[in-house]
């Protein structure tokens, strides 16, 4: 096969890995270790079995220098431990690409989700030691003590289990103190407010009865308490560790260009370059299906640059030579080279990213329903614990202090704080297996209470790059298989995106092409054969567009694209292209228009606008947007009546402030490990079929959670009654305590699991 | 009960044992609570799948990995 070297990739590139061994490199991403060994973190999306992670450890016999290798599969992340002296990183990284796993540097230092995981499984295990050790003890107690000769013992159980305590309440307990107290410090009422305020009164009044009446106290319950408020912390921060959901536009730029040096005014030699290190004046050279790293002039070649990404626009733009090119345009046409006009940093795409509208928003302001009910919930308990203490101090003062600290340890609210974590966290785990990959368990409320959906369309309702491709022969000219070899091996040189769509029709199709001429914005012309095949514009292969073509039969609305095709001067027919929706989309939409308010906003031309008003309102819908009028956009709608919750669905860099401004921000995404802008929620293309589905199985989700709140309420008034008459016993206490907590947990797993099934069935 | 055993015994004296007991089994478990430290300390409980690939892998390299720092 005669391979254009225009279209050959950059991977084979010795020099695509140099900067690894550049100080400035090493220096951000390697740990030294004692003894001259460093350690290197990387990402590697691409494993994804069990002997992926046995190639990849078997790094450290295959490759001198690496004394270990350790792969984190969660993570998808490789830690390698290495001799700088024997093995360079460029080599590493060769190493790793050739055996199918291309490394990700950059990725890999942002993830350290483990230390905070490790704290809450560290004050887990000391609440659960405690709890089976003072349980231990207050069991004699709970089958009424004094039978079994306890009342010696009282006391001495009472010292030791105040003494267990200790690190239950300043160690395990912590986190919810220091969660209240900047609660209040910024004067609102979180969930922890009242968990905080239970904990220590259990602990006062516990530690109260051993010091002044040798009694027992309330310690099991304290420890067992804290032991499954952290499980339920536990259990909602085991997320998605192999998405990175932070990317900003920095991670979509290539780290190196090839810089092209000036020996003289000759342009010499071709050098990887970090792309920060690119000055104005620079000449560069990029490579088809490259990004461009800066805003810069056209020296060499024929641009042609994919923009989806970046603006939205489907069509790639054509170039000619001196022609301006901004920053994050893709390089779909051969090798180009290009000036440098303003450096990364100042380019316009960076400005823009790093400006206002771009960086993170303060505080969304829907609130989560559990803080909302905290508020409420405090309050009433508050009333309550005064009220009886008022209503006993005129009575019996000995019981109101009694009174009044069972009553604020009763209405902790352990179920109501567990409810959240465990409905969340199991759904989150749910919508993961149908595609849809949550940032973290609190997403799942947002999705439940959106009412708005603003769309994206190149590259979220279509696929940024793929035609349907259909031959349309001319009547005269009956294209028959042959023909379409020929067309097609012509076409394969083409590095066009339609081009590349129409060889995609015949890839057995490898006849020679010699004479290979591409013209940009005309067409291509090459000899195959000994036939000469043109293929482009209807004056490029002398067509008549006119002609009776043998019209295909589509929806009616499809923007169509023609590209002729001639044989020896005649012409044959043309290609009709199509893009098409993703699959399912269209009956998606049309079941989404019935429960959403739907909008659509683009960076496109409003070509494809009347394919588009049978799901959205004609007023919904928005073309030509920039980055900036998106968010505006998502701005005026969130300033609507009632506050609706508006959730963004895109997947370029050009909607990545409206994902961020919105309160929902979902990027759809083709490959899951691949560049996405930031988000809330990573959501695999083919199950954007499947959103209605999942919105509605996150609105079910909600409704267990008020389920759940109602009835953890209903325990706490059982155990209310007691506490008010000052009748709450420890073995009350430690019976429902864990009754409650168990029923939430189960009700919550159970009943999300059986609403995931008909979820998961699709 | 109290007339087969010795007066003494039906008080507290004999049970007495238990606080010793229940000391030293705190010390028990307390020593596995400090392992369990150790554990997550050194990244044991970081990653609870991979291990598991590990023990399918038969190829003779992991006893290279082991003697690595």
């Amino acid at each position: 096969m005669h391979a254009n070297p225009n279209l050959d990739p950059v991977e084979n590139n010795a020099l695509r890995w140099a900067y690894l061994d550049r100080d400035a490199f090493v220096f951000s991403h390697v740990r030294e270790l004692s003894g001259g060994v460093r350690l290197i973190k990387v990402f590697v999306p691409q494993m994804s079995c069990p002997s992926c992670v046995s190639a990849l450890e078997q790094l450290s016999a295959r490759l001198k220098g690496v004394q270990r290798a350790e792969v984190n599969f969660p993570m998808r992340q490789l830690q390698v431990w290495y001799d700088p002296e024997v093995l360079k990183l460029s080599a590493l990284a060769k190493q790793m690409d050739l055996m199918g796993f291309p490394p990700d540097f950059q990725e890999a230092t942002k993830k350290t989700a483990s230390i905070g995981r490790r704290k809450i499984l560290a004050r887990l295990a000391v609440a659960g030691f405690v709890f089976g050790n003072t349980m231990m003890m207050a069991f004699a107690e709970y089958l009424g003590g004094e039978e079994f000769g306890l009342s010696g013992f009282q006391s001495k159980f009472g010292w030791f289990s105040a003494i267990l305590a200790l690190p239950v309440v300043f160690y395990s307990g912590a986190g919810y103190f220091q969660s209240a107290w900047s609660a209040l410090r910024s004067r609102t009422l979180n969930i922890d407010v009242p968990v905080a305020l239970g904990i220590a009164t259990l602990w006062i009044r516990s530690s109260w009865e051993v010091i002044s009446i040798g009694g027992m106290g309330y310690f099991d319950s304290l420890a067992g308490l804290l032991f499954f408020l952290l499980i339920g912390k536990w259990y909602q921060s085991r997320t998605h560790d192999d998405m990175v959901y932070e990317r900003d536009v920095l991670s979509f730029f290539p780290i190196q260009v090839m810089r092209i040096e000036a020996i003289g005014s000759t342009p010499g030699r071709a050098v990887p370059t970090p792309i920060s290190d690119l000055q104005a004046g620079d000449r560069i050279r990029i490579h088809y299906g490259e990004i461009v790293p800066c805003d810069a002039r056209l020296l060499v070649g024929d641009g042609l640059f994919d923009r989806s990404f970046t603006t939205g626009e489907s069509d790639p733009i054509p170039m000619k030579v001196g022609g301006d090119v901004e920053a994050g345009g893709r390089q779909v046409g051969g090798a180009v080279e290009l000036e440098v006009v303003r450096p990364v940093e100042q380019s316009r795409l960076t400005k823009m990213w790093n400006s206002e509208t771009f960086s993170p928003d303060e505080g969304r302001t829907i609130q989560d329903p559990v803080k909302r009910v905290a508020r409420h919930f405090t309050a009433a308990v508050l009333t309550i614990a005064l009220a009886t203490f008022g209503y006993w101090i005129l009575r019996d003062a000995s019981v109101a202090w009694q009174a009044f600290t069972a009553t604020l340890i009763v209405a902790c609210p352990c179920a109501l704080a567990l409810s959240l974590p465990f409905t969340y966290g199991s759904a989150l785990r749910a919508l993961g297996r149908s595609g849809a990959f949550l940032k973290d368990a609190l997403v799942v409320e947002r999705m439940a209470q959106a009412s708005v959906l603003v769309f994206d369309k190149t590259g979220t309702l279509t696929p940024s790059r793929k035609f349907d491709v259909r031959f349309e022969a001319l009547s005269v000219a009956a294209g028959d298989s042959q023909h379409m070899d020929l067309i097609a091996s012509l076409a394969a040189q083409s590095a066009h995106p339609m081009s590349r769509a129409i060889a995609r029709t015949a890839p057995d199709a490898q006849h020679r092409v010699v004479n290979f001429e591409e013209s940009a914005g005309h067409g291509t012309r090459g000899t195959v054969m000994e036939h000469l095949i043109k293929l482009g514009s209807a004056s490029w292969t002398e067509s008549d567009p006119t002609a009776a073509f043998d019209v295909r039969k589509g929806q009616p609305n499809e923007r169509v694209s023609y590209v002729y095709a001639s044989i020896d001067g005649l012409p044959v027919g043309r290609f009709s292209l199509v893009k098409p929706l993703r699959e399912g989309v269209g009956d998606e939409l049309t079941e989404l228009s019935r429960n959403y308010d739907l909008h659509l906003v683009s960076g496109d031309s409003d070509a494809d606008r009347s394919v588009f008003t049978q799901w959205f309102q004609s007023d919904n819908l928005h073309f030509n947007q920039r980055p900036e009028g998106k968010v505006a956009y998502i701005e005026k709608l969130q300033a609507g009546k009632d506050r609706p919750v508006v959730a963004m669905i895109g997947d370029g860099l050009n909607d990545a402030a409206a994902l961020r401004s919105s309160d929902l921000g979902v990027a759809v995404v083709d490959d899951l490990y691949a560049f996405s802008p930031a988000s809330d929620l990573i959501l695999s293309a083919p199950a954007l079929s499947q959103w209605g589905e999942m919105l509605r199985f996150a609105r079910g989700s909600r409704r267990i959670v008020w389920a759940l709140l109602i009835v953890s309420f209903l325990y706490n008034i059982v155990g209310l009654t007691f506490a008010v008459q000052g009748l709450l016993t420890p073995v009350v206490a430690a019976i429902l305590m864990p009754i409650s907590s168990m029923t939430v947990v189960g009700g919550a797993l159970i009943s999300t699991r059986i609403m995931a099934r008909r979820l998961n069935a699709n | 009960m109290s007339d087969v055993l010795p007066s003494f015994v039906a008080g507290s004296v004999l049970m007495e044992i238990i606080l010793l007991l229940i000391v030293l089994g705190a010390l028990v478990a307390g020593a596995f609570l400090i392992a369990f430290f150790w554990a997550l300390g050194d990244g044991q409980f970081d990653d609870t799948v991979t291990p598991g690939f590990r023990v399918l892998d038969d190829s003779s390299s992991t006893d290279a990995k082991s003697e690595a720092p």
